[in-house]
């Protein structure tokens, strides 16, 4: 029987509920552990009750659905590689911003995403210049907002 | 009273509090639009500025600023489903399907004019109602917070459609993360893995740009889909179509906008429940209750209401008992403090011109940045047609800017990655995202009003009348579905007989 994305998410929450109670026992006073504890044993109960649902539900479907399920495979294979792509674009300018700042990274990565997206040089060139311009002019002009400098170039 | 009126009249009609009042709108509009750059930050941002301006001028500048920011959020969150602030976020749970079945147009007209209409209305009730709603807000304490707050979160968990449980567990989750950091009663520090980063807890920019900003567009890539609304509709008729909606559908509108007001009017609370409540009431007093979160105009309508509503309150609770009904009228209150008006009761004693003057601002420039908002639609709604390509490191560099301006440290990077791949989870798998973030706003308070009820009232504070009714309402609200099913089964049964 294979089990559905959704057991595991419900399998988190009980996860995160037990994780809570564990913590909230070591807080010492009862002023700081009453609130995390019941609303971790509220999360613990809540994703049992969850969990043994999606068990049941399962269970119920039986095979019908695990055929269907290995239909689906492709196709959730084929997002989930989509998703990898695409947050490794959005790590990698997150890491970008941490070494080179707003004003570098923010063109670099507008061009270098288009560019991947295999939208010609004109367009990307225009389109990074374009952001840069409107997020400096927003920012830095109109809000008087100083961005962060990067770690390389001086962090602000 | 009326001399008091007529001085404020003047004063709001004055050629520099005009200028200054439009160029505050402009700032609004464009700041609500921005996702992440919400009002508060953008009145953070200007307290510096106003130490040497005149009471009435810096005030002006602020409240019609703050007015407008929900105005043109809740377009924000109708086309790109990234709420500028957390009280937005129930405007996209309708909204932004309404754009994906090109009715964005509509969705906006309806949002703009309710939320113009709602920011108006509640202007006179405060002027009028004064004297009527000061002895309910003298009577709710710790207790009653405590069980509003709750009362606020089950709402949300209710509104999730398919599953309570669902719901519960998210909004639960949203308190938890709540509790993260230096707890300020005993210094202990709570599931912060000693980390200092994780000291003050976590922040709600980074959180909020994640599990909805981030996760719709990680979304909308994984699913392979070019444009957030392959048809969205670039025409006036739509806008025009949804203010029809808000006459159509006034008895909602009026219900939202009273909600909204009330909660408004209650200190410490009304921010971020206003909105939930009255989504809440339009889906349970709806004829097609399943529609709801489908994309169905009631869903924009009744939140965008409640939104501008609670401010009037909010305002005044500030002004008259000097408690911020909001985080942002606690920046309020410094702003008050800066230019040397005192809020409290003494405030609409001394200052009453003043204060009649803001309160008067807000219905102004509710009506100003509304107009604005109708006309600019068209234009507005041409974001959501534009292709994924493009819109991807718009909203991405948005949201990172938005966060490094709210909280200054490069580490809500990881922060607005994880929200955002936790978002897509919760999202794909049927949980709560406004039920979570509405218990992560909540969560503090939550604790601080049921700590001090346990101290001051002991363990079965809960029992006191108004609380005794809350929960009460809270229960039935949680048990209404199955309620429902039980006495439409039985009465099946019993026609069968």
């Amino acid at each position: 029987m294979k089990l559905k994305g959704s057991f595991w998410v419900a399998l988190l929450f009980l996860a995160l509920g037990l994780f809570g109670i564990i913590q909230s026992l070591t807080f010492g006073y009862w002023e700081s552990m009453m609130l995390p504890l019941g609303i971790s044993i509220i999360i613990f109960i809540l994703a049992a009750v969850e969990v043994a649902r999606e068990f049941k539900r399962r269970g119920e479907k039986g095979t019908a659905a695990a055929t269907e399920a290995t239909a689906k495979d492709s196709e959730h294979k084929a997002e989930n590689r989509r998703l990898g792509l695409i947050f490794g674009w959005a790590a990698g300018f997150c890491l970008a911003i941490y070494l080179l700042g707003f004003y570098i990274s923010t063109p670099l990565f507008a061009f270098a995403y288009l560019k991947w997206r295999r939208r010609s040089w004109m367009v990307a060139v225009v389109f990074a210049i374009a952001l840069l311009a409107f997020s400096y002019l927003v920012f830095a002009v109109g809000l008087k907002v100083p961005l962060y400098k990067g770690l390389i170039f001086g962090a602000h | 009273m009326l001399e008091a009126y007529g001085i404020a009249i003047a004063t709001l009609f004055q050629p520099l509090n005009l200028l200054v009042m439009l160029v505050a709108i402009l700032i609004g509009l464009i700041v609500g639009i921005i996702p992440g750059i919400g009002g508060g930050t953008m009145v953070v941002i200007l307290l510096p500025f106003i130490f040497r301006m005149p009471p009435e001028v810096a005030l002006i500048l602020l409240v019609s600023l703050h007015a407008v920011v929900f105005t043109s959020g809740g377009i924000t969150s109708i086309l790109l489903n990234m709420p500028g602030e957390s009280f937005s976020a129930a405007t996209l749970l309708d909204g932004f399907p309404m754009t994906k079945k090109g009715e964005g147009g509509r969705a906006i007209g309806a949002a703009v004019t309710s939320s113009m209409a709602g920011g108006i209305v509640p202007v006179f009730l405060a002027l009028a109602m004064v004297p009527l709603v000061m002895p309910i807000i003298m009577a709710f304490g710790q207790p009653e917070m405590a069980m509003l707050v709750l009362l606020g979160i089950s709402f949300m968990a209710a509104l999730t459609g398919g599953s309570v449980i669902k719901g519960l567990i998210s909004g639960a989750a949203g308190v938890l993360l709540s509790l993260v950091g230096y707890h300020f009663v005993t210094g202990v520090h709570r599931f912060s893995f000693g980390t200092t980063f994780l000291y003050d807890g976590i922040e709600l920019i980074p959180l909020l740009l994640g599990l909805f900003g981030i996760a719709e567009i990680f979304h909308l890539v994984m699913r392979g889909e070019t444009a957030i609304a392959q048809k969205a509709v670039v025409k006036l008729s739509g806008v025009a179509e949804g203010m029809k909606d808000v006459w159509r559908h006034k008895w909602l509108w009026f219900r939202s906008t009273i909600i909204g007001y009330i909660v408004g009017i209650i200190p410490g609370v009304g921010a971020g429940v206003a909105t939930w409540v009255s989504y809440g009431q339009a889906k349970q007093t709806s004829k097609h209750p399943e529609k709801f979160g489908t994309g169905v105009v009631e869903g924009v309508i009744a939140p965008e209401a409640a939104d501008n509503a609670k401010e009037a309150g909010s305002l005044l609770t500030t002004m008259a008992l000097g408690i911020p009904g909001s985080a942002i009228m606690a920046l309020f209150m410094a702003a008050f403090l800066m230019v040397g008006v005192e809020p409290g009761p003494g405030m609409l004693a001394e200052h009453l011109p003043l204060a009649l003057t803001l309160l008067l601002g807000i219905a102004l420039a509710n009506i100003i940045g509304g107009i604005i908002c109708l006309f600019a639609a068209p234009q507005l709604v041409r974001v959501a047609s534009a292709h994924l390509d493009f819109l991807f490191p718009v909203i991405l560099i948005a949201a990172l800017i938005g966060v490094y301006v709210a909280t200054p440290s490069p580490l809500n990077f990881v922060m607005i990655l994880v929200f955002g791949i936790f978002g897509l989870v919760m999202r794909r798998h049927g949980y709560s995202r406004p039920a979570l973030i509405l218990g992560f706003v909540l969560g503090g308070l939550l604790e601080n009003y049921s700590l001090l009820s346990i101290k001051i009232y002991g363990p079965f504070f809960l029992f006191r009348p108004i609380s005794l009714t809350l929960l009460v309402i809270m229960i039935l609200l949680l048990l209404y579905p199955q309620l429902k099913r039980g006495i439409s089964g039985l009465r099946g049964r019993l026609s069968g007989t």
